[in-house]
């Protein structure tokens, strides 16, 4: 490609990139959210599977899930406790009903579904851990029976 | 998932830059995704530029408009950027980012010893979110950045709970996400690099990397880490959480830098073990259980031990419950041998490696969260490089450092610690043998070793996406 450069050529073309770049980088700056920027959708879906996570990142969900369920059920914090005036609250108080009503509820039930899941699963681990200390108190009790035996003798 | 090796199509029949818009929609149609289209793109124009027969200036800007429409306006200007940086018409542009730069750690300091090396090459940018200098990081560091330029980008979400660090599990998808601050100013420049593993950040420029020291959170609404063209791992063990944690393989292993060497042999060593960590409140660096040790070896073996100290380093807040209860400890038990340093300057602690025998470090004994186990362990090379032996915890990224019984010892418990040190105690022939294995173990991790993997892979991933990118035949 080299072979065939020529500097005006390559100064116009210089010229014309930089009027495209500055003329895409204004439009980018009118541009707000990083959707529209790229020009589709960037957020997904990700699964949450409690199975893998370890005990410290189950005792982290389930803060997560409690503080929210907390902010969900408190219907008062919601509202702008400065406001006085008996009608703005009123005002105020419709559509957080209505999202109370209706996409709340929804919310609530998710977290406290995958709430409990966690619980369950911290439960059945606690089991395990107890199992396993049984086992090794038994067999430390068998290794104290060995040895009182083999001093007796 | 990106690959390494997603740099676009290769143009294999010319096309005409008036063709461009017409060709790129066939690509897309038959499932060609974004960064193809883009490498696509900058490759005919590139084309376009030393085609003799047709001078292409004047179709420039026609073209322009309609890829801002068809591919969106960052990738069509990620296009130009590709174009002006793969014909070397300007230097290009680099990014470092890290929401933790305003603290000392291992992490900024891998980051920043990247930015360091390559602010000559690039124009680098360091983007910070709380106020920090320059010049705290040449002391913090000991770091060359007269090149580089520092902003300082604020994110407001974070003001409200008035900490000094920005912890990003405060984000869900009910609060938004703050940190597109960022993912929007990645998008000025031609490299972003990610040097925080924070996963939130969407990258924009037409080439992003991220540098992983440990994958902390799962993917959640947020998550952008699989977009990144490239991902960097600290150690293997890091790389083993990132295809647990995120499901897809990171690119490339490079080691942390480590530059402590101090020792000249020959001159005198003291019987010193110590221990260089930091003195977490949740104990995880098991101090305590150090100074238990140490007490132990003292009366199973007093005539071994009597001239043998346990030094223990470590940073620390002004308030910490367990260094209190450390320091209790050797208080009560009336332990005269162990010592306790926090917060001490970087000579003093220069002059520790070079007197100490013995390395301990326990981080992850006992412990179940992966991410609580020492992800890499610099501070073990540091003793390695002045020829102490190190006795390390066996897990994480420190059973990639130490050889067992070759260049140090790995143990799992108490006992295999106490079971190793006394015998370094009381064979000074062998521990002398196994320091100088540890020394030569310790050059893998060394700086020249660093500059090198890091150039060669920056010059790499320059030339396949933009030096090359669209135009290989």
């Amino acid at each position: 490609m080299d072979d065939h450069r020529d500097p005006e050529r390559e100064r116009r073309l210089q010229q014309a990139l930089a009027r495209g770049r500055d003329a895409l980088s204004r439009r980018r700056e009118r541009i707000g959210d990083v959707d529209t920027l790229v020009g589709g959708p960037i957020d997904r879906h990700f699964p949450l599977p409690l199975d893998e996570f370890s005990d410290s990142e189950l005792d982290v969900e389930m803060g997560k899930r409690a503080s929210r369920i907390n902010q969900d059920l408190n219907l008062k914090r919601q509202i702008d406790e400065r406001t006085h005036r008996r009608w703005v609250k009123v005002l105020l108080l419709i559509p957080t009903l209505v999202k109370f009503l209706i996409s709340k509820p929804r919310h609530i039930l998710k977290d406290f579904s995958v709430f409990n899941h966690i619980l369950f699963l911290r439960l059945r681990r606690l089991e395990k851990q107890m199992e396993d200390l049984r086992t090794d108190l038994g067999n430390l009790e068998v290794e104290r029976l060995d040895i009182s035996d083999r001093e007796e003798r | 998932m990106k690959t390494e090796n997603d740099v676009g199509a290769e143009i294999t029949e010319p096309c005409p830059l008036g063709r461009l818009p017409a060709r790129l929609r066939e690509m897309r149609d038959s499932g060609a995704d974004r960064d193809t289209l883009v490498d696509t793109a900058a490759g005919v124009i590139r084309r376009a530029a030393f085609d003799p027969r047709r001078d292409p200036a004047p179709l420039l800007a026609r073209t322009f408009r309609s890829l801002g429409r068809f591919l969106g306006v960052q990738p069509a200007l990620n296009v130009i950027r590709k174009v002006e940086v793969g014909l070397r018409w300007r230097k290009p542009s680099l990014a470092v980012f890290d929401h933790a730069l305003h603290f000392i750690g291992g992490a900024q300091k891998y980051g920043l010893t990247v930015a360091a090396m390559l602010q000559d090459r690039f124009d680098v940018t360091l983007i910070a979110n709380k106020p920090v200098r320059l010049q705290d990081f040449s002391a913090w560091y000991d770091l060359d950045l007269s090149r580089c330029r520092l902003e300082i980008i604020e994110i407001p979400f974070f003001e409200q709970f008035g900490t000094i660090h920005l912890d990003p599990t405060r984000v869900s998808n009910r609060t938004g996400n703050p940190f597109h601050r960022i993912s929007r100013e990645s998008g000025r420049y031609d490299l972003f690099l990610n040097n925080s593993m924070l996963e939130m950040v969407y990258p924009l420029a037409p080439l992003s990397m991220m540098i992983c020291h440990f994958p902390e959170r799962r993917p959640d609404t947020y998550f952008y880490a699989d977009l990144y063209h490239s991902v960097i791992y600290n150690s293997r063990y890091t790389a083993e959480w990132i295809r647990n944690r995120w499901k897809f393989t990171p690119h490339r292993h490079i080691y942390p830098p480590v530059d402590m060497e101090v020792y000249t042999p020959g001159s005198e060593k003291k019987d010193i073990i110590l221990s260089v960590a930091r003195f977490e409140e949740g104990g995880t660096k098991k101090q305590l259980e150090m100074a238990r040790c140490f007490q132990k070896m003292r009366t199973m073996a007093p005539g071994d031990t009597r001239s043998w100290r346990l030094v223990m380093v470590g940073g620390s807040t002004e308030d910490n419950p367990y260094l209190d209860r450390v320091r209790d400890f050797v208080e009560r038990s009336g332990e005269t041998g162990i010592e306790i340093f926090t917060n001490i300057a970087e000579n003093e602690l220069r002059s520790l490696y070079g007197d100490a025998r013995i390395f301990w470090h326990l981080n992850g004994l006992g412990q179940n969260d992966p991410a609580k186990v020492e992800h890499f362990g610099m501070t073990i090379v540091e003793s390695m490089q002045n020829r102490l032996v190190p006795i390390v915890f066996d897990g994480g990224g420190q059973r990639e450092i130490v050889e067992h019984a070759r260049s140090g010892f790995r143990v799992r418990s108490i006992a295999d610690l106490i079971r190793h040190s006394m015998m370094l105690i009381q064979r000074p022939k062998e521990r002398d043998g196994l320091a100088e294995n540890a020394y030569r173990r310790s050059r893998d991790f060394a700086m020249p070793v660093f500059r090198k993997r890091v150039e060669s892979y920056f010059a790499e991933m320059m030339d396949r996406h933009f030096y090359q990118a669209g135009i290989s035949p």
